[in-house]
Order: structure tokens, then C-alpha cells, then sequence
């Protein structure tokens, strides 16, 4: 920006930068850590972090030390939340869905190089997956993201698959490699499998989903532990079902305009 | 952004104190990084899907420590106990809530963010009497390697017990585990679409009558259990 206080922006974009490094998780960060994952100065960090505490965004951790999310993210979430038609339409339809394949159900969008869930329905049956609404996990590692890059337009997908690349630096090539086999598969059956990749013992089957009008990408999932696993139930209930879902899901906001997402 | 969805520079301004060509500069760094939706026809905003990732997730599982504390501190007070609210955290639990009675009758010396082994702590087994059998298999798969064979035998033995006691009685009570004569008493709080989490509450044995009393705190706690899971789930529908 030529004109005005660039750094208004800039300290902006940092403290949402600190922020993000938690990856929605409750789990508390050191001052070291967040200086490590969000590349800004020592000073820098000390400087946000007490502002985001006297603000309620961070807390301080129980250790007195270290720092965790603070309810005032919360807030703001839910006031996304109540005024979005996606997850009012979606819950009932995840919901069932996560009953009868007795898995969790996700839908997600893209937050830059992230998926975030935007809503997660657990089987009644199961209580230990620890995802939840708000949860971010790496688009380059889930099979949800996955998903989501394979549907973009060619020069989006590059553009996506360019900026992992720079991100991961070394291992670049093995997990463009990997991202390029999941979308093999979903060129040929309309899905993507990742097991055990971003979290450990678990495994999901992921669909893209285009919702609205004009239709906006998102991607749907059905995942659950490890030990639960039949390959041959998976691709004959469980991905008949979640594309029936994501059908479902885009017939029932097809009208909608996908700017009130 | 309080209460409308939409909302203008303008008024955003005037609610922030905030001068408006620094608010409309601000407003499109945040459009830009997927925060808000800037509407042309309307030249208002609202927010976007990545304000999720400010915290949301983190937080949904706290409220039901705020919504738990309350109750907790009365039932601390009312019965003379302490009183403690844990959730797992690999294979440890994790204490997110305690409260002491202001009597003081019994004191445990733990505080919020102690770990302790689920295996070896009563929280921990009410942990795992509440989950479905295939996931409380798959963790015991994976806590037995921390600990030594013959420990191992003891404390499956609790676990076992702890889950039978659970399935007749809907809470666990044991005695010795917390301290010499201390008394404890467990409930898992299991509230749909949250982690599994665990209730405990430890006191001194004061007289004989040691059954009947453990059987009264046991029916309170359970009902301590049932009145955060109500008001959890009205919270969240709010």
C-alpha cells in the first residue's frame, strides 16, 4: 500500500499469523515455539502475544508459562457459525450419515494451505477422534485436501500446489508426489483414501463438494480409527454413501449464494 | 461484529474508535486472507469461514469447563470434597477444572494442567468405562506398554472393576489411590460431539458407614454429571 501506515496491516496479519500457529488446537505453545512456526522475531512474539492476552484471543497456560487459545476466537467463530446456511443445511445430512457408516463426518474449506472444518459430526458410536469444528489440518496431508485441490481449476491447482511446495521446502517433491497419486484416484473413482498420514491410526475417504450458487469448492469426509478399517465396506457402502451426501448437500443449496458462506 | 451479519466501514469505525481509512485498509487485508466477504452490491462485509481458525476449536471443549465450574464449586462446598474435572490428553488425563471445598475436609494437592497415566488414576478409569468397548480396547492396547507386567495385572484389575462398577452403579469409587484413606469417587462425562471427559470427587473417610456414604456421593456425582451435560448441550444450542 503506498499511501498511509503499512504496519497497521502489518502487525495485523502477524498477530493473526500467531494465532493460526496454533492450528485450532487447545494444545499451549512456547514463546520459542511460536517464534519458530510463525518466522517473526522474539520481540516481535512477546510484543502480540500480550496484546492477544489482553485482548481474551491467548491465554496464559496453567504452567504460567506457556500459551494457549483464549475464548475470544470462540466468539467469533459462533457468530460465523449462526448466520451460516452451510452448516444448517449440512449438519442433519453429515449427521446421518455418520449414524448409518457408525464414522465421523467432516466438511471443510480452504483457509490458504489449510482445510478448516467448518462442520464435524461424530457416530454416536464414537467418542475419541479428536477433530472438531475449527480444526485445521494441512491440505497437502489429508485426504480432504486433497480433494479440494484436485477440483480447482488447473491454473488454481498449480498455483496450490507451487506455494506446498515452497512451504515444505526438501520434502516437496515426495508429498507433491503423493497428492498426484490421490489425484489419479479421483480422476478414476471420484475419491481419495489417505490412512494414517496426518493423523496417526486413523484413516478417511474424502469427495469434493461444490456448494451455491456460484458454487464454491469445499470437501466432505468420512473418517474413524484405524482398527475399524474394511477396505471392501469402505468402497461399497462408505464412499456410496459420502457421494450421495455431498449430492444431497449441493442439491439442497444449489439456490443459495454461495457469498453467505 | 456484533450482531449483524453485515456490517460497513463506517459503522465499523464508529464502533471501533478505529480512523476509517485505517478500518477500510484493514477490512481488505482481512478480505484478502479469507477472514471476511466484501459484497460489492451492499459495500458491506461479514465474516468468512478462516475466523474458525482464530480459536474455535480449541475453546468448544472449554465451555464445558465454564459451564462445569460453577456446579463443581458447589458441589465442592455442599459435600465437603474436592472435586475435579479431567480430559485425555494422549495417554495421560489431563485435569482442565478443580475445586475445593471452602470447609477444607480433604485436600488433594493437584492443580489445573496435572497429568497422571490414565491406567493409573480413577479419573482415568471412569475415562475409560465410559467409552464404547472397541475404542477402550484400542487405548488399553496402547497404555499397556508403559507400564511393567506386574503393575500392568493391578491396575487392569481396577480398570476392569471401575468399568463393571460403572455399567451397575454409573459411577467408580475406590479408596487408597489418591493418598492413605482418601476416597475416591468417579463418573465419565461423555456429551456428544465433545471429547470424552471424566468427574472426580475425593474425600476423607470421616466415620464408619463407609458403603452408604460412598454410595450417597456416588448418586450426587453422577447427578453433578447429568447437570453439566444439560447445560452444555443448551449452551451450545444457544
Amino acid at each position: 500500500m503506498a499511501d498511509g501506515d503499512p504496519t497497521s496491516t502489518q502487525t495485523l496479519q502477524r498477530a493473526l499469523g500467531v494465532l493460526k500457529a496454533f492450528h485450532g488446537s487447545p494444545n499451549p505453545l512456547t514463546h520459542a515455539e511460536l517464534v519458530r512456526r510463525t518466522g517473526s522475531s522474539k520481540a516481535s512474539i512477546s510484543r502480540i502475544a500480550a496484546t492477544l492476552v489482553a485482548l481474551g484471543y491467548l491465554d496464559r497456560a496453567p504452567d504460567g508459562v506457556r500459551f494457549q487459545l483464549g475464548a475470544r476466537g470462540l466468539r467469533i467463530g459462533h457468530r460465523y457459525l449462526v448466520h451460516n446456511p452451510v452448516v444448517r443445511a449440512a449438519k442433519p445430512l453429515m449427521q446421518q450419515l455418520a449414524d448409518s457408516c457408525d464414522m465421523s463426518v467432516g466438511l471443510a474449506v480452504a483457509d490458504q494451505l489449510e482445510m478448516v472444518y467448518l462442520e464435524y459430526c461424530n457416530s454416536s458410536n464414537i467418542a475419541t477422534l479428536r477433530l472438531g469444528v475449527g480444526r485445521a489440518v494441512p491440505m497437502e496431508l489429508s485426504s480432504i485436501g486433497r480433494a479440494y485441490v484436485w477440483a480447482q481449476p488447473p491454473a488454481r491447482r498449480q498455483r496450490l500446489l507451487f506455494n506446498i511446495m515452497k512451504r515444505i521446502g526438501t520434502n516437496g517433491p515426495a508429498v507433491v508426489a503423493r497428492m498426484e497419486t490421490a489425484f489419479d484416484d479421483l480422476d478414476r473413482d471420484g475419491y481419495c483414501m489417505a490412512v494414517g498420514e496426518y493423523q496417526r491410526d486413523t484413516f478417511a475417504v474424502s469427495v469434493p463438494v461444490a456448494l451455491g450458487n456460484p458454487p464454491l469448492i469445499m470437501a466432505l469426509n468420512c473418517s474413524a480409527v484405524f482398527y475399524t478399517m474394511d477396505l471392501k465396506r469402505v468402497r461399497n457402502v462408505v464412499v456410496p454413501s459420502l457421494k450421495e451426501t455431498g449430492k444431497r448437500l449441493s442439491d439442497a443449496l444449489s439456490r443459495v449464494d454461495s457469498m453467505l458462506f | 461484529m456484533a450482531d449483524d451479519a453485515w456490517m460497513a466501514n463506517q459503522a465499523i469505525a464508529a464502533r471501533t474508535g478505529i480512523p476509517k481509512a485505517t478500518v477500510s485498509r484493514l477490512m481488505q487485508t482481512l478480505t484478502g486472507l479469507g477472514y471476511l466477504i466484501h459484497s460489492k452490491s451492499m459495500g458491506k462485509y461479514r465474516l468468512a469461514s478462516a475466523v474458525l481458525g482464530l480459536g474455535y476449536a480449541a475453546m468448544a471443549d472449554a465451555d464445558v469447563v465454564a459451564v462445569a465450574r460453577a456446579l463443581m464449586q458447589s458441589f465442592a462446598d455442599d459435600h465437603g470434597v474436592f472435586v475435579a474435572l479431567a480430559g485425555r490428553d494422549g495417554l495421560d488425563m489431563i485435569l482442565s477444572e478443580v475445586c475445593h471445598s471452602s470447609s477444607a475436609l480433604a485436600t488433594v494437592g493437584l492443580g489445573v494442567g496435572e497429568h497422571m497415566p490414565i491406567a493409573a488414576s480413577p479419573l482415568g478409569w471412569a475415562l475409560l468405562a465410559g467409552l464404547p468397548p472397541s475404542e477402550r480396547g484400542y487405548l488399553l492396547d496402547h497404555i499397556r506398554a508403559r507400564h511393567t507386567r506386574s503393575e500392568w495385572m493391578r491396575l487392569r484389575q481396577c480398570i476392569s472393576d471401575a468399568v463393571h462398577q460403572a455399567s451397575v452403579k454409573g459411577y467408580c469409587a475406590s479408596t487408597g489411590n489418591w493418598g492413605p484413606n482418601i476416597k475416591t469417587v468417579a463418573v465419565p462425562l461423555i456429551i456428544q460431539e465433545r471429547l470424552p471427559m471424566a468427574l472426580v470427587c475425593a474425600a476423607l473417610p470421616r466415620t464408619r458407614a463407609k458403603s452408604k456414604q460412598d454410595e450417597q456421593l456416588g448418586q450426587k456425582l453422577v447427578k453433578l454429571m447429568h447437570r453439566v451435560r444439560e447445560r452444555t448441550e443448551v449452551a451450545g444450542h444457544g
